[in-house]
C-alpha cells in the first residue's frame, strides 16, 4: 500500500490543492517535531553542561621555594598538592612546575606539560642515557625530553626536536623577600599559539 | 543525492511501506473522541508509554551525573539540580513523571477492566499488563531510594523490613534486598542497579508483546 490522496482537495493555498489527509500528516509531523525539540532542549542541555559552566581559573601565588635554594643550569621538579572543586566533589590535585634559574634573580618557571599532547616532561643531563619512542638523537646537551613521541625542549624551553608546536608554557613569576612565587596555568596544547585553557 | 541514498536504503528494507501501513492503520470510530467524547479514556495507556518514553529519556541523561554511592549520591543530584544546565528540569520531568506514570497506569487498568476488555482474546494482555504495573511500581520503589536523602532512606527501611515478615525466609529474604542487615551503600547501588538496567530490559520485553498483541487482536469495543 502506498501513499494515495483518495478523499478529494477541501482547500487551495497559494494555488496547490491540499488534501485533508495531507494537511493532517503535515500538522502530524510539526507537531512531532516540536514536542520532540521541547523534549530534547534540556536533554542537550543537561549533556552540553560543562562546556556552558563559569571557567575555574587559579588566581593564588604559589610558593616555589628560597630563590637560594635553586641553581643555576640546573631545572629543578617543584610539586605541591591543591584542591579544587570538581562537580560535587572537592578533589586534590597534584600540581608541579619546572623552576629554571637563569642567574641570581631571574627565574623562568614552566608548567610540566609538554606542547605536544600534555605528557608529562623530564629533564635529563648531557650525555645522559635514556630511552626514546623512535630512537631519536637528542642534543650534546642538557635538554627537557618528552618520553610519549621523543619532543625535546632547550633549557630556556625552545623546541629542540620533536613534534611540539611551540616553546614550553612560561608561568608567572614574582619573588618576595628571597622566596620564589607562581600561579599555576594550563594552556591549550597542539597549536602554535600559547591559549589558556 | 540524498533521494538516491534513501531509495537504495528503501528498496532494501521497505521503510516506507512499513511506516505508511502503521499509520494507514484503521482505527475503531469508537475510540475517536472526536466523535465519542468519553473515548479519550483510550487515550490513558498510550499516555502512560508517552510518560515511560520521557522517563526512559531524562532517566538517560540523568545517569550522566548520578553517582549511586552514599558518599556521593545526595550531593550529585543536589548538583543535578543546581548546577547542571537545566538539570532541575530533566530532574523534575524524571520526579514527577514517576508519580504521573503510576497514576495512568492504574486508570489504563480501570478502563480495561471496566469495559471488560480482558476478556477472551485479550487474557494474555491483562496478564502483561498485571506485570507491566508491577514492573512500573518497582521502578518507583527502587527510584525512591536514589536522592539519598532522610524520606527515601526511611522509606525503604519501612518499605524493605516488610519482606522479613514473610514466614520461615523473612530474614533472608530481607538481607538479600538489603544487601545486608541495614539499608547502606550496598542497597543503594544493587537499587540502582535494578532502577537503571534489570527493569528497563523487563519493561521494554514486556512493553513489546503489549503493544504487538493490542495491534494483533484490535481494540475491544466497551461492554
Amino acid at each position: 500500500m502506498s501513499f494515495e490522496w483518495k478523499d478529494k482537495p477541501v482547500s487551495r493555498w497559494g494555488g496547490e490543492p491540499i488534501s485533508r489527509r495531507r494537511f493532517l500528516g503535515y500538522a502530524t509531523i510539526g507537531l512531532s517535531a516540536i514536542i520532540s525539540g521541547l523534549v530534547a532542549l534540556p536533554l542537550i542541555g543537561n549533556l552540553a553542561s560543562p562546556i556552558l559552566q563559569k571557567k575555574k581559573v587559579e588566581t593564588k601565588w604559589v610558593e616555589l621555594g628560597k630563590t637560594e635554594d635553586f641553581k643555576v643550569g640546573q631545572p629543578t621538579m617543584v610539586q605541591w598538592v591543591t584542591s579544587r572543586m570538581e562537580g560535587w566533589v572537592m578533589e586534590t590535585a597534584p600540581r608541579a612546575v619546572w623552576v629554571v634559574k637563569q642567574d641570581g634573580e631571574n627565574f623562568t618557571v614552566f608548567n610540566p606539560r609538554c606542547t605536544h599532547l600534555t605528557c608529562s616532561y623530564s629533564w635529563k643531563l648531557k650525555g645522559e642515557p635514556h630511552q626514546t619512542a623512535y630512537g631519536s638523537t637528542m642534543p650534546d646537551k642538557g635538554h627537557f625530553f618528552c618520553p610519549c613521541h621523543d619532543g625535546v625542549f632547550d633549557i630556556d624551553g625552545t623546541v629542540l626536536g620533536g613534534p611540539p608546536p611551540r616553546p614550553l608554557d612560561t608561568l608567572p613569576v614574582k619573588i618576595e623577600g628571597g622566596r620564589l612565587f607562581t600561579i599555576y596555568k594550563d594552556f591549550r596544547v597542539g597549536i602554535a599559539e600559547k591559549i589558556e585553557l | 543525492m540524498l533521494r538516491q541514498i534513501y531509495d537504495a536504503i528503501d528498496k532494501r528494507l521497505a521503510i516506507k511501506k512499513t511506516v505508511s501501513d502503521q499509520l494507514d492503520h484503521p482505527v475503531p470510530e469508537h475510540v475517536n473522541p472526536l466523535k465519542h467524547p468519553s473515548a479519550f479514556v483510550y487515550c490513558f495507556g498510550g499516555i502512560a508509554a508517552f510518560i515511560g518514553l520521557l522517563l526512559f529519556l531524562t532517566g538517560l541523561f540523568l545517569v550522566i551525573y548520578y553517582v549511586p554511592s552514599p558518599d556521593h549520591a545526595y550531593d550529585s543530584v543536589q548538583y543535578i539540580i543546581n548546577n547542571v544546565t537545566l538539570g532541575w528540569l530533566v530532574r523534575g520531568i524524571h520526579y514527577w513523571g514517576a508519580s504521573a506514570i503510576v497514576i495512568m497506569v492504574v486508570l489504563h487498568a480501570l478502563r480495561v477492566y471496566f469495559h471488560g476488555a480482558y476478556k477472551n482474546p485479550r487474557e494474555m494482555n491483562w496478564v502483561v499488563g498485571v506485570l507491566l504495573l508491577l514492573i512500573v511500581l518497582a521502578f518507583s520503589f527502587t527510584g525512591y531510594l536514589l536522592p539519598w536523602n532522610q524520606r527515601s532512606y526511611w522509606a525503604t527501611t519501612v518499605g524493605t523490613s516488610m519482606v522479613s515478615l514473610v514466614p520461615f525466609i523473612g530474614n533472608h529474604l530481607l538481607q538479600l534486598v538489603r544487601g545486608g542487615n541495614e539499608v547502606g551503600a550496598v542497597t543503594l547501588v544493587r537499587f540502582y542497579a535494578i532502577h537503571i538496567g534489570f527493569l528497563p530490559a523487563i519493561l521494554l520485553l514486556l512493553l513489546g508483546f503489549h503493544f504487538f498483541m493490542v495491534r494483533k487482536q484490535g481494540i475491544s469495543r466497551p461492554l
